[in-house]
């Protein structure tokens, strides 16, 4: 199959319907606050064990974007961003929405998220290849460092502190533990328990963190009446003039957003951030930025749409999630029993060439939808939350026993549960503890391969070219606030 | 950040620790390997000891952060949290995943009875919400008995 037949393969009745509805549903759970595209596809990966992995990937990737889209709507409406992504739009989208136009506002964003979601979609099918040819020449060590790069650099740009994001990130490696060592065929860490021989499954452990996680967050909440702006559609179809004056705001944050997407672990909201700052930087009327800039929202939109196709390229090439979500897809992958990494082109061709398809489809899907889907959406917003929590709950709860067929994995989703929510109160982010957790195993799992190569010897990490410069960005990365302080205090 | 988050930081950070300590004892029960260098223990007791570090880390921080700091991040005192709801519910949740458990009546009517009272423990206006919890509790535990038992073939707890 190439791209061409994966195409003609999605516009086939079933696996069509399935971008449709996963991209509505994204852009749906996106636009409501508290509820993310994570969430979303943590509860629908157990429906997808029934499916081939060809229209489970279509689904769970066309989810990915509508999610990351819809928060545009309660960031301009409401002043609320729907995703953590859309917090750089709520500053200008909220503004615009005040001064009367809502309609402008959102035109500009959707607008903004296609072009991004474009530009990514093709540094996704350009680079993903030549990517995953040099990816088949690292070495042992040199995924080790790679994956500790990861590790690091997640840690580092999540939360306020990197101790606790470094925290959150070795409490998810050490939970990676339990079960079965490959190494040995014996078992370790499984406290007596044989339920734990295969470790801790990693559909529980992804539906408790960001399903129950997130609903015990939002239960503590006392959430007030927001009050909707009044809606104008006027401006609601971007003019050529606008696309003329925005478009080299809307090729660079593209790029940022690719390119941040590309770094392992970092995903969207760090993409519109970056653009923003940089549209905000170069523009000739900074002051506008925050009262309602349409550079802003064009900026921060088209940005986190391309952390989308971004986030794919490590994942497909080299195995390693470039976002949090991309942890989902890759755990849809394992599922199925395929492995995320440089033999998918050689082994799963199909399956890369229907994500790509997939990604530009739901792409499109979701510009289509979110002009059809915005009067809706306002009503939406309004969802009583006593009838969302509990009904999350239960999904969560018959998904993830489903999966299994044990109430042991519910047990377990609960107590995850407990702890993404003391994760989320106490200021850890859930980032890295997920990285972490998916990419324990592969990094131990080559440290010892490389081990076993060398007779024991460390000294190909300080030797190697590729595993070098891993290492040293990692320990850069890891003592950047230090360094940071030592400057400050020079100058 | 207020008192309730910083508590929530220093419990995890202690059961880190404890979590670490766990590792780090059955880490040492482990045989090393025969053909391997390090054996099966040595990355996850490493790990548990940069755990143990990083939680001091971070207990240290949080003991060390002045207590006007902590107030100025207060929670809204128009805006009370609802913990006394988020125990209900998780209490409910847990009797929810027990009854399944115990596998004594059908899921269907277990799932009415814990939708019912989630909804109307979360409202704020239970008498104006009754009809639509009633409604949603209904079709939501019966569809979804439906849905798997029939349509999915898939066993239910």
């Amino acid at each position: 199959m190439d791209l061409i037949d994966a195409f003609l393969y999605l516009l086939g009745p079933w696996p069509l319907f399935l971008c449709v509805l996963g991209t509505a549903l994204g852009i749906i759970v996106g636009a409501i606050p508290g509820l993310s595209g994570a969430m979303l596809i943590a509860l629908t990966l157990p429906l997808t064990f029934k499916m081939v992995p060809e229209q489970a990937m279509a689904l769970l990737v066309s989810m990915y974007t509508g999610s990351i889209t819809g928060g545009l709507v309660s960031s301009v409406l409401l002043r609320i961003p729907g995703t953590p992504s859309n917090v750089v739009t709520v500053f200008d989208g909220y503004a615009m929405a005040q001064k009367g136009q809502a309609g402008r506002a959102l035109g500009l964003g959707v607008a903004a998220s296609f072009f991004g979601a474009m530009f990514a979609w093709v540094a996704l099918v350009l680079l993903t290849k030549p990517l995953a040819d040099i990816a088949v020449r690292f070495t042992p060590f040199d995924y080790f460092a790679l994956v500790l790069a990861a590790l690091v650099l997640i840690s580092s740009v999540s939360g306020k502190s990197m101790a606790k994001g470094l925290l959150a990130g070795m409490i998810g490696v050490l939970l990676a533990f339990p079960g079965m060592d490959d190494n040995t065929g014996g078992t370790r860490f499984t406290m007596g328990a044989w339920q734990l021989t295969s470790g801790f499954d990693i559909l529980p452990v992804l539906v408790g963190v960001f399903g129950v996680g997130t609903v015990m967050a939002e239960l503590v909440k006392q959430h007030g009446k927001t009050q909707a702006l009044v809606y104008s559609s006027s401006g609601l179809w971007m003019k050529l003039s606008e696309w003329k004056a925005q478009f080299w705001n809307l090729l660079r944050s593209s790029a940022i957003g690719t390119w941040i997407g590309i770094l392992p672990g970092i995903g969207a909201s760090v993409g519109s951030l970056v653009a923003y700052t940089v549209a905000k930087n170069v523009s000739r009327t900074p002051e506008e930025f925050g009262n309602g800039s349409p550079s802003g929202i064009v900026a921060s939109e088209a940005a986190n749409n391309a952390t989308v196709g971004g986030a794919l390229i490590p994942l497909l090439a080299m195995g390693i999630p470039g976002s949090v979500i991309d942890v989902f897809l890759m755990g849809a992958l394992m599922i199925h029993g395929i492995q995320p990494g440089p033999l998918l082109f050689e082994q799963h061709a199909s399956i890369v060439y229907v994500i790509f398809a997939a990604c530009l489809l739901s792409s499109v899907l979701m510009f289509g939808q979110m002009y059809l889907m915005i009067p809706f959406l306002r009503r939406v917003l309004d969802v009583p939350r006593q009838f969302v929590l509990p009904l999350i709950m239960v999904f969560c709860v018959v998904g993830v026993f489903a999966s299994s067929n044990r109430m042991f994995d519910v047990w377990i989703m609960l107590g995850f549960g407990v702890i993404g929510f003391l994760m989320e109160r106490g200021g850890l982010p859930l980032g890295p503890f997920v990285i972490g957790f998916i990419l324990a195993p592969i990094a131990e799992s080559r440290l010892r391969q490389g081990l076993m190569m060398t007779d024991g010897s460390y000294l190909p990490l300080l030797t190697q070219p590729l595993t070098l410069a891993l290492m040293i960005v990692s320990v850069l990365l890891l003592f950047w606030p230090l360094i940071r302080t030592l400057l400050r205090k020079r100058h | 950040m207020d008192a309730s988050e910083a508590r929530a930081e220093t419990t995890l950070a202690l059961i880190a620790i404890a979590l670490s300590g766990l590792f780090l004892v059955e880490g040492m029960k482990l045989k090393p390997g025969v053909f391997e260098p390090i054996g099966p223990g040595a990355v996850p007791m490493g790990v548990a000891v940069v755990t143990i570090i990083l939680s001091l880390l971070v207990l240290i921080g949080r003991w060390r952060a002045s207590p006007t700091a902590a107030a100025v991040g207060a929670a809204d005192p128009a805006m009370p949290e609802r913990w006394a709801m988020l125990l209900g519910v998780s209490v409910l949740t847990l009797v929810y995943a027990a009854a399944l458990h115990a596998g004594a009546v059908r899921y269907g009517y277990v799932t009415i009875a814990y939708l019912l009272a989630s909804f109307l423990l979360v409202s704020d206006r239970v008498r104006q919400d009754l009809p639509w919890a009633v409604a949603l509790a209904l079709v939501f535990g019966m569809g979804l008995d439906f849905v798997f038992r029939y349509l999915l073939v898939a066993d239910l707890p």
